[in-house]
């Protein structure tokens, strides 16, 4: 149960970032959503590793920002 | 010789056509001018009226705030200085008002120095709502002001056809409607589509980061660096905060850490939301002024 309550928050976390952002890139309600979707599921396909001890977090592929 | 008077006969705080680097350089001095006393950039752009009213505004709250909040405010910031003298004080947010902080920082004591009661300012809570929004709004009259700048450039370079060409938004006002309600500058500039979106998704994160926390998480006590982002959310934060000012955690909450990081996150939203409404006000502007000078 936790498990899915944290996956919905991150979900919520991801979406509205990529909402903000894709709002501040883009002006078109087409490309806002585009980018919304995009951004969103990039954000939540960043895997989490450990190099020499220190959390970091994989570049999904492409630039999210861009 | 007036202040006001001074500025205008420098060519760099003139309204005249200029260059881009110029206008850039005026912005500037405005944004720079505004933060360092609220209104003084106003002043300098000749907006005489809007420069008393946002002086008036900002160091009444500020000031209104420290006297409910009995000076404590200074206890959540710290003084920074070099070789033991001490040269300013920084507390967040209200170091957007900066000689209003300086000054009320230099005037008041902080009540709970001394080992007095906290319990003894019952109006503490509104006392950091009302200072905290003076220096956000502190910021957003930087904002306002460069956007009276930008308003004067395009006039200027529409010339005589500024008369008879209705003029966009003003970039400041729209990053300024976004303090009132996230989204609110995006649907003043036409933009329904992206006010709703941004609306829903600024307000809809922080209300979930307050139920998640029992709205009892907009706290300066509490947490006083998530507060300084949670004031950005502007007038629906500031309210909402002032109703569950009397509001105290039942239990250790599970999302509580989560509740947390939405609020603040909503806040830093929010300051994005109104960087994008000032940059679209401003191409709209600058879309009226090459289709003049196209014509």
């Amino acid at each position: 149960m936790t498990a899915v309550v944290m996956f919905l928050m991150l979900l919520v976390f991801a979406t509205s970032l990529a909402v903000v952002l894709s709002c501040y890139r883009d002006d078109e309600p087409a490309e806002v959503l585009r980018g919304t979707v995009r951004r969103a599921l990039s954000g939540l396909s960043a895997e989490p590793r450990s190099v020499a001890g220190v959390a970091e977090f994989r570049e999904p592929a492409g630039d999210v920002l861009a | 010789m007036a202040v006001g008077a001074g500025c205008c006969q420098n060519p760099v705080l003139m309204g005249a056509p200029d260059s881009a680097d110029a206008s850039r350089e005026r912005t500037a001095a405005v944004v720079g001018f505004s933060v360092l006393l609220p209104g003084l950039g106003h002043w300098m752009a000749g907006r005489r009226r809007a420069a008393l009213v946002w002086f008036a505004l900002c160091q009444g709250l500020l000031m209104l705030g420290f006297a409910l909040a009995g000076g404590t405010q200074q206890d959540f910031g710290f003084p920074f200085g070099l070789g033991g003298w001490q040269l300013i004080h920084v507390t967040l947010p209200e170091l957007g008002n900066f000689l209003g902080t300086q000054f009320a920082v230099a005037s008041w004591e902080s009540a709970d120095y001394g080992g007095r009661f906290p319990e003894n300012l019952p109006l503490r809570g509104l006392g950091y709502l009302l200072s905290g929004a003076s220096g956000v709004l502190a910021c957003f009259c930087a904002a306002h002001a460069a956007g009276a700048v930008r308003r004067d450039r395009a006039r200027a370079q529409l010339g005589r056809a500024a008369a008879d060409t209705a003029l966009p938004l003003d970039p400041g006002k729209a990053a300024l409607a976004s303090l009132l309600l996230p989204g609110l500058g995006h649907w003043l500039t036409g933009r329904r589509f992206k006010a709703k979106l941004l609306c829903a998704t600024v307000l809809g994160l922080f209300l979930l980061g307050m139920v998640l926390g029992d709205f009892a998480d907009f706290d300066r006590q509490r947490h006083p660096y998530y507060w300084v982002g949670q004031m950005f959310l502007g007038l629906p934060g500031w309210l909402v905060a002032f109703a569950t000012s009397g509001a105290r955690f039942s239990s250790v909450l599970p999302y509580q850490d989560a509740g947390l990081l939405f609020t603040t996150s909503a806040g830093f939203f929010n300051v994005i939301v109104a960087l994008d409404a000032y940059q679209r006000a401003e191409q709209d502007l600058e879309r009226v002024v090459r289709g003049k000078d196209a014509s």
